[in-house]
Order: C-alpha cells, then structure tokens, then sequence
C-alpha cells in the first residue's frame, strides 16, 4: 500500500530583502510515501533547498513560510492535538506548521532528521564526535519522556554557542547509554574502530566519514523521514557512492522515508523511486522515475536531461537550455509561465499562470503532474511566441 | 612495455632523453614531473617537535599533449591534476621533471622565452569570480593580458589590403596604402587582413572613409591621381578595447558589456569572461581547471558547447582537468586518470570508457551514477576506506590500499576477495592501529574467524600467530609476520608508467 507519511501542500515560503521580495518557493506540492526515496532535484536558484528547510521549519530571516501545509502522519499525535487544534489535525495527519511550537520542535528527531552537504554545519568543531551523537541520543531520549524540556546544543550553531559550550562541559548530562549507542550508531554507519572514532574531533576525520558520522547524528531519534540536502555533493564519486549505498542500506533496513535533494540527475536516478523536478521555485514536474526520465512533459525536464553528457555515449554536441535562470524577485516574476523566456515551445497560451496539469503516466498508482500546458496538449508552431526558438535542437 | 620505453621512473635527472620521433605531434612534453609541498614546520609545528613533512601531491608523471587534441586529466581531490596544470605553466616550482613546449624546456627559459610562453599557454580557472578581479571592468579583465605584454602588436606575416569603393564623380586613378600594422585592429582571414575603403566627391575635392573608429582614411591629390593613405588612428588603449569587446561577443556575450563589472554577470558569464581572458593573446594551449564545475548542468553544457567551438575555430590544444567523468568522456580525445599523485591509465577516451584496463578506472567509473532509470536501485562496488595521504603515500602501487585485485604472491592459495581482507588487517597493524585489547577479549583465533572467516589453512594459522602478537602488544612482530607470507608484488614493486609507444600507460602489475 502506498500510504503518505508525508504531504506537502502549496508550501511558500518568501524571503523579504532589500532589494524586494523574493519568491524562493511557490505552491509546492508533493507526498512522500511509506519507505521510499523522493527526490527533489533542480539547479542553484531552484527553491529545493529552501524547501528542504521549510520541511523542518529551519528557514531564517529574512526568509518565511507564508503558506501551506504540511501534514505528517502521526495517528497519538493527531488523538492528542484533535481537540485542543482541531484545524491541525486531518484523521491520522497533524499538520506540523500549525501545532505549538513545543511539539513542533520535539519533531525534530522522531519524525524528521537532517543531513546536508557540509557536516560541519551540524557538527560542532569543538566537541568529540561520539559526544556529539551521543548528546542527539540523550536529547532524543528525554524528548520522549518529556517533550515540553527540550533543548539541543548542536542544532542551530554560532559564536554564542561555542563560548557557552567551552565553559559549559557537557559530559554532565549525557548517560552512558547514550555513550554507547552513540559508538553503536557510529558502526552502524560504516565508521571503523567505532569506539576510538568515538573520541576524536571532527577534524581528525575525512569527507566521507564525517559524513557519516552526520547520518549517525540524524539516525539517533530513529526519524520516520531523513531529509538529504546534497548530501554526497561535496564528495568524490567513490567516497560518494560509499554513502548513497549506506543511505540506502539505512533506508530499506530502518524503514525511514528519505526526502533527496539533489541537482545531479544520476543521483536521482540510482536512489528515487519518484522525483519533483524543481524550476524557480515550483515544482514543475513531478511522477515517477520512468515518467520524469523517459517521458518528460515539461521542456525544463527535457532540457535539463539533454544538457548532461552521457558517460556511455559520446554525443558530439550538447543541447543546452538557452539563458540563465530568471529573477526569483516578485516585482519581476509576472504573470506567465516561468520558463516562457527560455522555452523552446513557448506559445501564447503560456503568457499566464500554469496550474499542475496531469499528464500521462506509466505506472499504477503514480501520478504524473506538470506545470505546463503541454500536458494535455500538443506544441503548435502556429502560436509560437517571439523569440522562441523551434523545438528542434539549437546549433548556435 | 620495459623493452621499448626507457625506464626512468626513478631518475628524475635522466629523464629528458626523448626522440624526435616518437613526440613528432607533441605540443607538450611532461616527464616525471613532481611536485612536492613543504607541510608543517610552523611556528606551532616547531613548539610541538613536529618535523616538517613533505607532501608528494604530483610525484612522478610522464605524459604529452599533442597538438590540437583534448587530454583529460581526471582523478579524486587530492590526485594532484590541478597541481600538475599550474606546475606545467610554471604558476608554482616544480620539484622536479621537465616539461617542454613546442619542444622548448620551459623550466630553463629566460625572460623572453617565457614571456613568449606566457602569451602561448593560457589557464581557465574554476572558479570565475575569485579568479577575476572585482575591481575591474570585464572588458579591462579581458584586455589586461593585452596590455601587460604591450599588445596588439603587428603580425610581420599577416599582409594588408585594401577593397576600394569608388563612388560616382571621381574619375580619375585612386591608389590605395595601407598601413603594415593593421592587423592590430582588424583581423586577417587566410593571412590577409583587409579594409573596405571608399572614396568620394566631397563638397570641393575628393574624401576618403573607412568604417572604422580605430582606422583613418587620408587623401591626397598627386598629379592626376589620388592617394589614399590608410592608418591606424586609434590608441593602443583602444584598439585593446575593441579587441576585448570582438573576445566578449566571441564567447557569447554583447561587446557593449566592457563596462561592466564580474559582480553584474552570472556564474556562466563570469566563466565565458575568463576563457575571452584566456583567448585574448592568441594563444595555442589553454590548460582548462575545472572549468564546468561550479556551474549548472544547463549552462555547463552551454560552456562546452563554446569550447568545442573555439578549438576548432582557433585551433587550441586542451588539457583538460576535471573530476567529472562525464564531462571528461564528452569533451577529451585522451584522458589521463591519476591517483595519489601518479598516472594510473591513460589512453584514447573510448578506450578509457568503454574497456579500462587498471583497477582504479575500473572503480572509478563503476562509482558514477548514470542519469537513466536503469541506474535506479544499482548496488555499487565500493572501493573501501579513503585516499590514503599524499604525505605518506603507499609504497609500490599508490592504489594497492584500496585495490580489489591486489595480486596474492604467487605461493599461496588464497580468494582475491579474502586477499584484500588480509590486506586490510595487515594495513590496521601496520599502522599500530589494532587494539589489543579487542584482540585479547575474544582470543586471536575468535577474532580472525570474525573478521576473517574466510580463511583457512596455514593463512589461517599465519594470523592466528601475528593476531596473538598484537594481543601481547608487539605490532612490529605482527606486522613482520604477516609480511613474510603476504607481502605482494602491488607493494614492493612500482608499476611502469612510462607511456609505451602509442603513448598510453596501465600502471598495474596485471599487465606486465
Ligand atoms: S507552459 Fe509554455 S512556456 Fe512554460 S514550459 Fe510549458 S510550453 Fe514552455
Ligand atoms: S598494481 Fe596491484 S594494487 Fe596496483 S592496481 Fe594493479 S593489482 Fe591493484
């Protein structure tokens, strides 16, 4: 059964700047199914990170979530809240944007983890590996006992934290139990002499290790869903594929959901069972893996596809998409589709806002959605609009 | 392979000895070059007893770039590819090794020789933005090679022409001169650079133009006949100007952009900006670093499309360093995969790809994920642990810590895949990195059969012995032990990698 442990609705999220406001993500909408790999894949500008962190609630100022919903299934957690936030709950679902603060943020953890491309952003310079997992174990075992007294000293980083954690030793609170599933989740992730490991600083590891060390650190609140944000994008491709067979390893054995951010399409391919491909913000096409790689709809899928050389075949000539990426600012945004400026198959039918269409799909139970008119329509060269060049490929 | 490549692996000093014959295309010969780094030896470093060691980032490699071709240099962070393009360019001292181009030793050149160079080979960095400056119109970036090597100067072999237009009142015989220099403002085509000149009644006498804000035209009535007399009237300021605006519209941005600054333009600009950098000397070689990779797989093709298009129109020889191997196998004739400091394999790129003959190659492209749903769910053969540090690098093959097909000495019966295991133990007491402890908790032979329980036979026994060594806390025992039965040909013996005599190179011992 493919049941959702996860759904995204219309999330936006907004940043208010200087120079105006940007548009970071817009109306995006996916699930996330019961053990699987979703992945969520586009280029620098795209939104996938701030989405990532919009999951989590994680965005900063000048940054905000100004809408949508995202609704976790968590049938004690739906019970305990269906009377006092009603609005929150939907059968077994909570939506995690509209629950108290408090639980919101105990979440983090049992429901949510996450890792990103630099461990160092989630690990602290300063304090033993094993110490620092050890402390996420401790924190995740008293949040189960008591979910209002939370607190992480290795979430969130800055100079304030590390002259708090240099007087402050941390040894006190943290139990041996939690010492030692620390060095057991640490063998659990691949790391080698777990237990000497366990003492040493972040430094004294390499790329991958620290890497996994990061993925030890989110496994410690056994999460229902580990978000992955670039994950293996810093690394080397055998360091890398090291940690994609871990993580996927982690994923079938400890039963979790994995949200994949990426913009390296063979990522995608080796890890997702279904993929959103992300285009200023939105979420332009989305559907399984065969749909999405075989069957594109939307002309960004299809260039994004046509624009990385293959390893088997030596193609003489690229087709790259033309242009850059568009402005994300709202003031320059307008009204049509934000790909017309740079589609090969812009028509004026796509001089106002495209909702998801449905197009196609190869498989059962898998839908295939896009934000383009094409999905149920042909191309008509008739309606082409100025300056858009003919579908074919372009030979500059 | 030993027979027909002189073996000079080891000898730095006589490495120079080439023929005419087997580098009659090479625009670039590299032999055994190396390049160490100083590490440590700091103030802190001297305080805390710490020796200075060295870092053997490139340490020993030999291939050419022949002329007009694309050769990939491919590898892991760490393998010294960048180091290798910034030494061959002499941007850092090389250690050792020579490297000549177009036949000329570059380490041993004198000022002009290398200012000549200079203007010859050309480097694109990775990064656009931190390799231009901020301070700097694009066009003054552009421009800048230019002006410090005080061009344009004229070619002596480019000739200069006129194609007059006459226009209608003028009678009489028009002879034209142009000015030898030019080709400084207007580019020759097939050796000749030519300038449409017209001349007309104007209200009294006749008057000469050219359309051009660098070039003017004179005229001057001698006898019967008119003179025209064309020169280069702009400055040398200018003229570089023009030129950078013609490399901008070249790579694919507008002439009218010189004004601007590299904050202005996006990542794929910047980097079209270095390479109309690079263009702006004519030069024959550009060693490109990285140059797709901090970009977006849309523009990054756009990129290569553009490179593509200028070796052919300029006719530039490449090398091309990258870790990804996609883009390398899109882009290079040949490629050249180190590891740690050396080549592994070189050789044509279909060859490379689609039948690689060294372990590490193998590994390497085994490890890329492939953009297609048949890639999904693939289980990759990991090569395990990392790259070990170029400051201690391996003794023999660089890749034998890693190598699945370490070769087993010949006298023993053992699985390759158990070998390897052998190897890694061997590898942990070696480095003194066992716990005893661990050992002793569990007895010599419980812990072999764990970690090893593919082993049988006197192997079996041999680690038994050596692990109860390690229990009573003397690894040097355990290590020597495990050596007399182990020790492989993959440690004790360097792998040839002298290119044979079509220029590729397998350092492996399973292809001697
Ligand atoms: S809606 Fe129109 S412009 Fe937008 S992607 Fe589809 S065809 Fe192109
Ligand atoms: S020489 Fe030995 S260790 Fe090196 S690649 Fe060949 S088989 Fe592997």
């Amino acid at each position: 059964m493919a049941d959702e442990i996860l759904k995204v609705r219309n999330l936006t999220t907004r940043f208010f700047t200087e120079e105006g406001q940007v548009n970071a993500v817009e109306g995006v909408d996916f699930d996330v199914r019961d053990g699987e790999v979703f992945g969520i894949v586009g280029e620098s500008g795209s939104g996938k990170s701030v989405t990532a962190l919009s999951l989590i609630d994680l965005v900063e100022t000048p940054g905000r979530i100004t809408e949508g919903e995202v609704w976790y299934r968590d049938a004690e957690l739906a019970d305990e809240h269906r009377d006092s936030h009603p609005e929150a709950v939907d059968g077994d679902y909570v939506d995690v944007r509209q629950l108290p603060e408090t639980t919101r943020r105990w979440l983090r953890g049992p429901a949510f983890a996450t890792i990103f491309q630099d461990p160092m952003s989630s690990l602290n310079p300063t304090i033993p590996v094993g110490e620092q997992i050890a402390e996420a174990v401790e924190v995740q075992r008293r949040a189960r006992a008591n979910p209002r007294r939370t607190r992480s000293r290795t979430q969130g980083y800055g100079l304030g934290r590390l002259l708090i954690d240099s007087v402050i030793p941390s040894r006190n609170y943290v139990s041996d139990e939690s010492h030692e599933r620390a060095v057991e989740l640490l063998d659990r992730v691949g790391i080698p002499d777990p237990e000497q490991r366990a003492e040493e600083y972040p430094h004294e590891f390499s790329g991958g290790m620290l890497q996994r060390a990061m993925v030890a650190q989110a496994l410690a609140g056994e999460p229902d869903v580990l978000i992955a944000d670039e994950p293996t994008t810093a690394l080397d491709v055998t360091i890398q594929a090291q940690i994609l067979n871990l993580l996927t390893e982690l994923q079938e054995e400890e039963d979790m959901s994995v949200v994949l951010i990426t913009h390296n399409l063979g990522v995608i391919a080796r890890m997702c069972q279904r993929v959103g491909v992300m285009y200023a913000g939105e979420v332009v096409e989305r559907g399984s893996l065969e749909d999405v790689f075989e069957n594109p709809v939307h002309p960004y899928t299809e260039g994004l596809l046509g624009s990385i050389p293959d390893l088997e075949d030596p193609a003489p000539r690229l087709s790259p998409i033309e242009g850059n990426v568009p402005s994300l600012l709202d003031s320059e945004m307008g009204e049509k589709c934000y790909f017309a400026d740079r589609c090969p198959k812009a028509m004026e039918s796509c001089l106002h806002r495209i909702d998801e269409r449905d197009a196609p799909s190869t498989l059962d139970g898998v839908d295939h959605k896009v934000r383009c008119v094409l999905a149920d329509r042909e191309y008509d060269e008739s309606e082409a609009l100025d300056g858009a060049t003919a579908p074919e490929v372009t030979d500059d | 392979m030993t027979e027909t490549a002189p073996d000079n692996a080891d000898q730095p000093g006589s490495a120079t000895d080439r023929t005419a014959a087997d580098d009659a295309d090479a625009l670039l010969e590299v032999r055994s070059l190396r390049k160490h780094y100083q590490d440590g030896g700091g103030l802190l470093d001297r305080v805390l007893g710490r020796e200075a060691t060295s870092v053997k980032a490139v340490d020993g490699i030999d291939f050419d770039v022949r002329r007009g071709e694309t050769l990939g240099l491919v590898g892991e962070s760490g393998c010294g590819k960048s180091t290798t393009g910034e030494t061959l360019l002499r941007l850092r001292e090389a250690t050792g090794g020579t490297v000549a181009f177009d036949g000329e030793e570059v380490f041993d050149m004198d000022d002009e020789s290398i200012a000549s160079f200079r203007r010859r080979a050309q480097i694109v960095f990775q990064d656009p933005f931190s390799s231009l400056d901020p301070r700097m119109t694009v066009g003054a970036i552009v421009a800048e090679g230019m002006r410090i090597h005080g061009l344009p100067e004229s070619d002596p072999t480019v000739a200069t022409a006129a194609e007059l237009s006459v226009g209608d009142g003028i009678d009489r015989m028009v002879e034209v001169t142009v000015a030898d220099d030019l080709d400084r403002v207007i580019d020759a085509d097939d050796g000749v650079a030519r300038v449409p000149v017209s001349v007309r009644m104007g209200e009294k006498s006749p008057e000469a133009s050219v359309d051009h804000d660098l070039l003017g035209a004179t005229v001057e009535e001698r006898e019967a006949d008119l003179h025209v007399e064309v020169t280069v009237t702009g400055s040398k300021g200018e003229i570089r100007r023009a030129k950078a605006g013609r490399l901008l519209e070249r790579v694919g941005l507008s002439s009218d952009q010189v004004d601007r600054y590299p904050h202005e333009f996006s990542g794929g600009q910047r980097q079209r900006v270095g390479i109309a950098r690079a263009l702006a000397l004519d030069p024959e070689f550009i060693v490109l670093d990285e140059p797709v990779s901090a970009l977006d797989v849309s523009v990054q093709a756009q990129v290569l499309n553009l490179l593509d298009d200028l070796q052919e129109e300029f006719g530039l020889t490449y090398l091309f360093i990258a870790h990804d191997l996609s883009v390398v196998r899109h882009i290079c004739d040949r490629v050249a995969v180190m590891y740690l400091g050396k080549i592994a394999e070189l050789g044509p790129t279909d060859q490379i790809f689609e039948n690689p003959d060294h372990p590490y190659t193998k590994a390497l492209l085994e490890s890329v994920p492939r953009a297609e749903v048949a890639e999904q769910g693939r289980r990759v053969a990991t090569l395990a642990g990392d790259v070990p540090s170029p400051r201690n690098p391996p003794s023999g093959c660089r890749f034998r810590t890693r190598c699945p097909k370490v070769i087993p000495p010949e006298d023993i019966e053992i699985e390759q895949s158990t070998f390897r295991e052998v190897m890694n133990l061997r590898e942990t007491v070696e480095a003194g990195s066992l716990d005893p402890e661990a050992v002793q908790e569990v007895g010599a032979q419980r812990y072999r059969e764990e970690e090893l329980p593919a082993l049988d036979g006197e192997n079996a026994a041999v680690v038994d012995s050596a692990l109860e060594a390690v229990a009573d806390g003397d690894h040097a025992a355990a290590a020597a032990t495990l050596r007399e039965r182990f020790e492989t040909v993959c440690e004790t013996t360097e792998p040839d990698a002298t290119p044979d005599a079509s220029g590729d190179v397998v350092a492996c011992h399973l292809e001697d």
